[in-house]
C-alpha cells in the first residue's frame, strides 16, 4: 500500500470511528435525561430491560392472577372450620339414629308421634349441616385455589422482577468500562452512579414480592 | 371501622397537609429507574394526598422504595391510612413496613440510614406521631403475621419514641 492509500485508509477510519463516538455520545447524553428503562444507552440491553418488564407488570400486577394471599391463618381458620361443621353433622347424624331406635322400642303412640317430630326436625337439620359442610369444602377449594395460584404468579413476578434489575446490573458492568472521550466517560460515571443507588429500590421491591410469596407458602393447603 | 382505627385516621388528617405534592421530581433523587416513575408521577400531579387514587397507589406501593423524601413525606399518608383501612387485605403493607423499618447496622436494610435520616428529618413531629400510631395500631390488629410482625418490629426498634411526642 502506498503512503497516500494509507492516509486516505487512517482519515477514513478516524472518520468512522468520530461518528460511532458521536453517535454513542448521543445515546449516553439521552440516557442521562431519561427514566426508567430508556436510562439503559445500549439498544440491546434497553430492549431487554422493556421485554421483562412487560410480564413484569402482568404477573405483579395481577392482569395474569391473584398476587396475595390476605393474611396468614385463613387456611388455618377455614380448616378448622371445616372439622367443626363435619362433627356437627356427625353429631346431628349420631342423633337421629338414637332417635330411631328409641322410636322403634316405644310403644306409646305419643310418644313416637312426638319422637317423629323430633326426627323430622334432626333432619332438617342434617340436611343444613350437611350444606354448611359442603360450603366449608367449597372455601377451602377456594382458597387452595387462591393461594396456589398466587404462588404461581408470585414466582413468575419475581422472575421477571429480577430479571428487570439483572439488566440495569448488566448495563451497570458495561458502562464501567466506556472512556472512548472525557465526555462519555462523565456520563457513564453519572449512570454507573444511579444504577448503583437505586439497586435499592430494585431490591426493596423484590423483599416486598418475596415476602409476599412467603406468606402464601404458609397459607398452602 | 373500630374506634381505634378511626382515632388514628384522625391523627393521619391532621398532621398532614392538603396541600398539592411536589410531583415534579418525585423520583428524581433516588427513582430515574423505576419503571413505573413517569405514570405514578402524573397520578400525583395536581393531587393532594387524600384525593390520590387508592387503588392505582397500593398497585404502585412498590414506588415508596424508588420516591424522593418530600415526595415520600407527602405521600405517606394516602400509604399510612390504606394500612388502617384496609389492613392486610391490601398490598400496601408489605412495602410500607419495609420502607418504616429502620435500618440496622450490619444490613443496612429499608431505605438505608441515609435515606431513612432524611425520612425522619423531613417529617414533622406530628407526622412521626401519626406514623408510629398508625403501625402500633396495625400491629396490634395482626398479631401473627409477617406483616403485623414487620409493623411491630419497625414501631420497636425506632416509631414508639414519637408515639407519646417525646421524641418530636
Amino acid at each position: 500500500m502506498g503512503v497516500s492509500n494509507w492516509m486516505i485508509a487512517s482519515v477514513v477510519v478516524l472518520a468512522s470511528s468520530s461518528m460511532a463516538f458521536a453517535d454513542k455520545l448521543d445515546d449516553f447524553k439521552r440516557a442521562v435525561g431519561e427514566t426508567g428503562c430508556k436510562t439503559i444507552p445500549y439498544s440491546d440491553l434497553q430492549d431487554n430491560c422493556g421485554r421483562q418488564g412487560d410480564p413484569m407488570h402482568e404477573y405483579c400486577d395481577a392482569k395474569k392472577g391473584p398476587v396475595t394471599c390476605d393474611r396468614e391463618g385463613i387456611s388455618r381458620e377455614l380448616t378448622s372450620n371445616l372439622e367443626k361443621e363435619k362433627r356437627n353433622l356427625d353429631d346431628l347424624k349420631k342423633k337421629r339414629s338414637d332417635l330411631d331406635v328409641r322410636k322403634s322400642r316405644s310403644s306409646d303412640d305419643n310418644e313416637k308421634n312426638k319422637l317423629q317430630a323430633e326426627i323430622d326436625q334432626v333432619d332438617k337439620d342434617i340436611y343444613a349441616a350437611g350444606k354448611a359442610v359442603d360450603a366449608a369444602q367449597a372455601a377451602i377449594d377456594k382458597r387452595k385455589e387462591l393461594v396456589n395460584n398466587s404462588i404461581y404468579n408470585l414466582g413468575k413476578c419475581l422472575d421477571y422482577r429480577k430479571a428487570v434489575m439483572n439488566t440495569f446490573g448488566y448495563a451497570q458492568d458495561k458502562v464501567r468500562g466506556e472512556n472512548d472521550t472525557p465526555e462519555i466517560a462523565e456520563l457513564a460515571r453519572k449512570l454507573r452512579d444511579m444504577y448503583e443507588e437505586e439497586k435499592r429500590g430494585h431490591n426493596l421491591a423484590i423483599t416486598y414480592k418475596e415476602n409476599a410469596l412467603a406468606t402464601c407458602k404458609k397459607e398452602t393447603l | 371501622m373500630q374506634p381505634e382505627d378511626e382515632a388514628v385516621l384522625d391523627q393521619i388528617r391532621a398532621a398532614f397537609p392538603t396541600t398539592e405534592i411536589p410531583a415534579d421530581d418525585a423520583f428524581a433523587s433516588w427513582g430515574r429507574t423505576y419503571l413505573d416513575g413517569e405514570e405514578y408521577r402524573a397520578a400525583l400531579k395536581g393531587k393532594r394526598w387524600d384525593q390520590l387514587d387508592a387503588a392505582y397507589i397500593a398497585l404502585r406501593s412498590d414506588a415508596l422504595g424508588f420516591l424522593g423524601t418530600g415526595a415520600l413525606v407527602a405521600v405517606l399518608p394516602a400509604y399510612l391510612a390504606a394500612l388502617i383501612e384496609h389492613g392486610t387485605a391490601s398490598p400496601v403493607p408489605g412495602m410500607l413496613t419495609l420502607v418504616l423499618a429502620p435500618p440496622d447496622r450490619e444490613t443496612n436494610n429499608g431505605l438505608g440510614k441515609k435515606r431513612f435520616g432524611e425520612f425522619i428529618e423531613a417529617m414533622t413531629g406530628p407526622q412521626r406521631a401519626a406514623a408510629a400510631a398508625a403501625l402500633h395500631r396495625f400491629g396490634q390488629r395482626y398479631p401473627e403475621t409477617l406483616v403485623g410482625d414487620a409493623a411491630r418490629a419497625a414501631f420497636d426498634g425506632h416509631w414508639k419514641v414519637y408515639l407519646s411526642g417525646a421524641g418530636a
